[in-house]
C-alpha cells in the first residue's frame, strides 16, 4: 500500500520540469546509442574486412572505431539508468537487476551460448535472398530476392526431392507409429515383472547406438559379399538379396530399421503412462466382466491417449526431415540422387558438397518454414478433435 | 505395482488366456533375438580370423575366436587416440552442458525474474526454429573461424532447451522454502544452486547428463563438418568412413609387420577389421548402457509429460 502513494508523491513533485528533462534526457540517451550502433556497425564492417578502410574519411584505424562506438553503446545505457529525467523510471529496474545480479550471472552464460550457436546463424538466413560471393561476405553480397527459391522450385531435382520428402516423411509415420503403441500394449500383458524388465532393458538398446553403428549391423548381415543373410542364402544355393544398395528396397529398409531401432525405446511413454492408471478401474471392469481384450481397448489405450496425441504432434511436427542421419548412413551411389534424395540431403549435397552455400539456405528455409507451418497445424488440428494441444 | 500383480494373480486364466501368454512370450523372445543378434553377429565377425573366414561359407560363431583385429586395430595410433580423444570430447561435452543448462534451469525456475518471460520465449523459439545448415555452418567456421578445433564438437550443443525444460520443471517441484531459508542465513543464488540444489537434484542431473554424452558418444556430422584433419575426428567418424564409405583409414593401410607368435605373417580382412572398429566403437555404450537405463526413462517421462 505504501508504494503507489510514494509514486504518486514525486509525479507531483517532478511536475512540468520533470517532464521536460525526462524528453531531454531520452534524446540524449538516444542519439548516443544511434551514434553508438551507427560507428559500430561502420567498425565491425571494417574488421571484417569486407570495407576498404578509408584512413581519410574516419580518422582512425577500425578496431578503434570499434571500441568508441562500443563506449558511446555503453554511455548510453549508463546514461539511461543516471539521467535524471529517465532515472524515475529506471529506478525500478536497476534496483531489480541489482537484486537478482546473481540470477542473472547464472543465466548469462546458456544465454550467451544460445544467441551465439542460434540467434547468430539465423542472419544467416539472408544468404537465402542473396548471391553469395566469398570476397563479399554474407553483409556485402548482392541481394537477389526469390532468385534462388525460383531456381529451385523450376529445376527438375525440386519436385522429386520434395516428394521423397514428403513421402518417406508420412509412410514412415503411418509405419512406424503405431508399433510401439502395440509394443507397449503387450508388454503391458506379460505377467512377470523381471521378465517384462528384461525385454524392456534389450528393446531400448538399439536407441543407444549411432546411426553408423547401425549400417554396421547391417552391413555384417546384409553385405551383398560378406553378409551372413547373403553367406546363408547363397550356401543354400540361392541368389543374395541386395537389401543395401537396391533403391527399390530402400524404403522398405528405412521402415525396417526405423522399427528396429526406435520402436521399443518409443515404448517408454506409453508404459510410463500405462503405470499411472488407476488399478481399481480394471478390478471393477473385471467384475463387470471385462476380458483382456475388453480391458485393453477400453481401460489401457483411453489412458494413454494423451501420450499418444502429443507423440503425435511431435512426429507430425517433424515429418519434413527427422531422419537425416538415418538418410545419410543408408544411402548409396545407388539411391543417393534417386529415391534417398531429402531436402535435407540435397542441402548437405549443394551445400557442404558444391560449396553452392546461397541456394542451399534458400531450400533450408523452405524446409523449416514448412515443419513450423505443419507443427502449428497439427498442434491446431489435435487441438480442435481432443480439446488438448501441446501449446 | 505390487497391488497389480496381487490383483491379476487372482484372476483365474481361461485357456484362451493362457494360449495368448504363450503367444506374447514367445513374441517377445523373438524380437529380443533380433535385436540382439546382429550385435552378436558384428561381435562374432571381429573374432574370426582370415583363415576361418575364407574357408567357411558361413560363421556364426568362430570355431577358434582370436583378437588379432583388436590388436591390431589397437596398435595403430588412430584409433587409440580417437578413442581418447571422443572420451574427452564427450565429458568436456557433457560437464559444460549439465552445468549451463542446471544453472539457466535454476536462473528461471522461479517467475519472479524480469525478463523472465522474455528470456523464456527466447529460448523456447530455438526450439522450432533454427539458421538451418549452412547458416549453422558458416557461424563456426567463418565468424568463429572454429574449424579443425575441437571447441566446435563440444560448445554448440552446451544449452538444449529440452534438457533445460526437464531441468526446470524438476526444480520448480523443490519448495521454495528451502532457497529462501538459505537466503535469509545470508547465501547468494550461486551458493544455493551448488550446495542446496545441486545435491537434490543428483538423478535428474545424471538423466540430462546421460542424454548428453549418449549424444556426443554417437555424433558424428559435426565432426565431418568442421574437422580437417583425420587425427582430430571422433571414433564414430572413423568408423562410418571406413564402413560406410568403404575407404580403409590412412593408419590401417600397413600392415606388413603383422606377425603371429610363431613369426609367420598375419593377415587380416577387411570385414573383420571393419567390424572390430565397430564393436569398439559401440562397447562403451552398450557397457554402461545397464546402469544407466533407469535415468533414461525417468527422463523421458519428465519430458514428455512437462513438454
Amino acid at each position: 500500500m505504501q508504494k503507489p502513494v510514494n509514486m504518486d508523491q514525486t509525479h507531483q513533485a517532478g511536475g512540468d520540469r520533470g517532464l521536460l528533462r525526462l524528453l531531454y534526457g531520452g534524446m540524449i540517451a538516444g542519439i548516443l546509442m544511434l551514434a553508438g550502433g551507427g560507428v559500430w556497425y561502420i567498425a565491425i564492417t571494417g574488421i571484417i574486412g569486407r570495407k576498404n578502410w578509408d584512413f581519410n574519411t574516419y580518422g582512425v584505424g577500425p578496431r578503434t572505431l570499434a571500441i568508441c562506438g562500443g563506449l558511446l553503446l555503453a554511455a548510453s545505457i549508463v546514461l539511461y539508468f543516471t539521467l535524471p529525467g529517465v532515472k524515475r523510471w529506471s529506478r525500478p529496474v536497476a534496483r531489480d537487476i541489482w537484486k537478482d545480479r546473481y540470477r542473472y550471472s547464472l543465466i548469462l552464460p546458456g544465454l550467451i551460448v544460445v544467441f551465439v550457436f542460434s540467434y547468430m546463424p539465423m542472419y544467416g538466413i539472408v544468404l537465402g535472398f542473396k548471391d553469395y560471393k566469398i570476397k563479399s561476405g554474407i553483409m556485402f553480397s548482392e541481394w537477389v530476392g526469390a532468385y534462388h527459391f525460383d531456381r529451385f522450385f523450376k529445376s527438375p531435382v525440386a519436385g522429386q526431392t520434395i516428394w521423397n520428402t514428403f513421402f518417406i516423411g508420412v509412410t514412415q509415420l503411418i509405419i512406424t507409429f503405431p508399433v510401439p503403441i502395440i509394443l507397449a500394449l503387450l508388454m503391458n500383458e506379460l505377467r512377470s515383472t523381471s521378465y517384462r524388465r528384461t525385454i524392456q532393458t534389450i528393446i531400448y538398446l538399439p536407441h543407444f547406438i549411432s546411426w553408423v553403428i547401425m549400417y554396421s549391423l547391417l552391413f555384417s548381415l546384409f553385405s551383398i559379399t560378406s553378409g551372413l543373410v547373403n553367406k546363408l542364402l547363397m550356401s543354400l544355393g540361392n541368389s543374395a538379396i541386395n537389401l543395401l544398395s537396391d533403391p527399390n528396397k530402400f524404403y522398405g529398409l528405412l521402415y525396417g530399421t526405423s522399427i528396429w531401432k526406435e520402436a521399443g525405446w518409443g515404448t517408454i511413454i506409453y508404459m510410463a503412462a500405462i503405470a499411472g492408471v488407476d488399478q481399481e478401474m480394471y478390478e471393477a471392469a473385471y467384475l463387470d466382466g471385462a476380458n483382456r481384450w475388453q480391458q485393453c481397448i477400453h481401460i489401457t489405450l483411453p489412458s494413454i491417449a494423451f501420450s499418444i496425441t502429443t507423440m503425435l504432434i511431435l512426429n507430425v511436427g517433424s515429418v519434413m526431415g527427422a531422419n537425416f542421419d538415418q538418410i545419410m548412413n543408408l544411402r548409396t551411389a545407388a539411391t543417393q540422387t534417386t529415391v534417398a534424395q531429402v531436402i535435407d540431403t540435397y542441402v548437405y549435397d549443394m551445400g557442404v558438397g558444391k560449396g553452392q552455400y546461397d541456394l542451399s539456405t534458400a531450400i533450408g528455409l523452405f524446409q523449416q518454414v514448412v515443419n513450423c507451418a505443419l507443427l502449428f497445424v497439427s498442434n491446431y488440428a489435435v487441438k480442435r478433435m481432443s480439446g488438448e494441444g501441446f501449446f | 505395482m505390487a497391488k497389480r500383480e496381487v490383483n491379476r494373480n487372482r484372476i483365474k486364466h481361461s485357456l484362451g488366456d493362457q494360449i495368448f501368454n504363450g503367444v506374447n512370450i514367445t513374441l517377445f523372445v523373438l524380437i529380443a533375438l533380433i535385436i540382439i543378434f546382429p550385435f552378436f553377429n558384428v561381435f562374432a565377425i571381429s573374432l574370426t580370423s582370415n583363415v576361418e573366414y575364407m574357408r567357411e561359407p558361413y560363421i556364426i560363431w568362430p570355431k577358434e575366436p582370436t583378437l588379432e583385429a583388436y590388436e591390431y586395430i589397437f596398435s595403430t595410433s588412430l584409433i587409440p587416440r580417437s578413442y581418447l580423444l571422443t572420451i574427452f570430447i564427450t565429458v568436456a561435452a557433457t560437464t559444460l552442458s549439465t552445468l549451463v543448462t542446471s544453472m539457466l534451469a535454476y536462473g528461471l525456475c522461479r517467475g519472479n525474474l524480469r525478463g523472465q518471460k522474455f528470456f523464456m520465449i527466447y529460448l523456447l523459439i530455438t526450439m522450432f526454429f533454427s539458421g538451418g545448415l549452412i547458416p549453422n555452418y558458416m557461424n563456426i567456421t567463418k565468424t568463429l573461424g572454429w574449424s579443425n578445433n575441437l571447441l566446435a564438437l563440444i560448445v554448440p550443443n552446451s544449452v538444449s532447451v529440452f534438457n533445460f525444460i526437464i531441468v526446470r520443471s524438476f526444480f520448480r517441484q523443490l519448495p521454495a522454502s528451502l532457497e529462501e531459508s538459505a537466503r535469509i542465513d545470508g547465501a547468494n543464488e550461486w551458493t544455493i544452486l551448488f550446495r542446496i540444489i545441486y545435491p537434490l537434484s543428483i538423478p535428474t542431473l545424471a538423466t540430462i547428463a546421460m542424454f548428453v554424452a549418449v549424444g556426443t558418444w554417437n555424433s558424428w556430422f559435426a565432426a565431418m563438418l568442421y574437422m580437417r584433419d583425420e587425427k582430430l575426428y571422433p571414433l564414430q567418424l572413423i568408423v562410418r568412413n571406413f564402413v560406410v564409405h568403404e575407404a580403409r583409414p590412412a593408419d590401417m593401410q600397413n600392415m606388413e609387420g603383422l606377425r603371429d607368435a610363431a613369426g609367420n605373417r598375419i593377415f587380416l580382412n577387411e570385414t573383420g577389421l571393419k567390424m572390430a572398429c565397430a564393436v569398439a566403437t559401440v562397447l562403451p555404450m552398450v557397457v554402461i548402457y545397464p546402469f544407466i537405463q533407469k535415468y533414461f526413462e525417468k527422463g523421458m517421462t519428465i519430458g514428455a509429460v512437462k513438454g
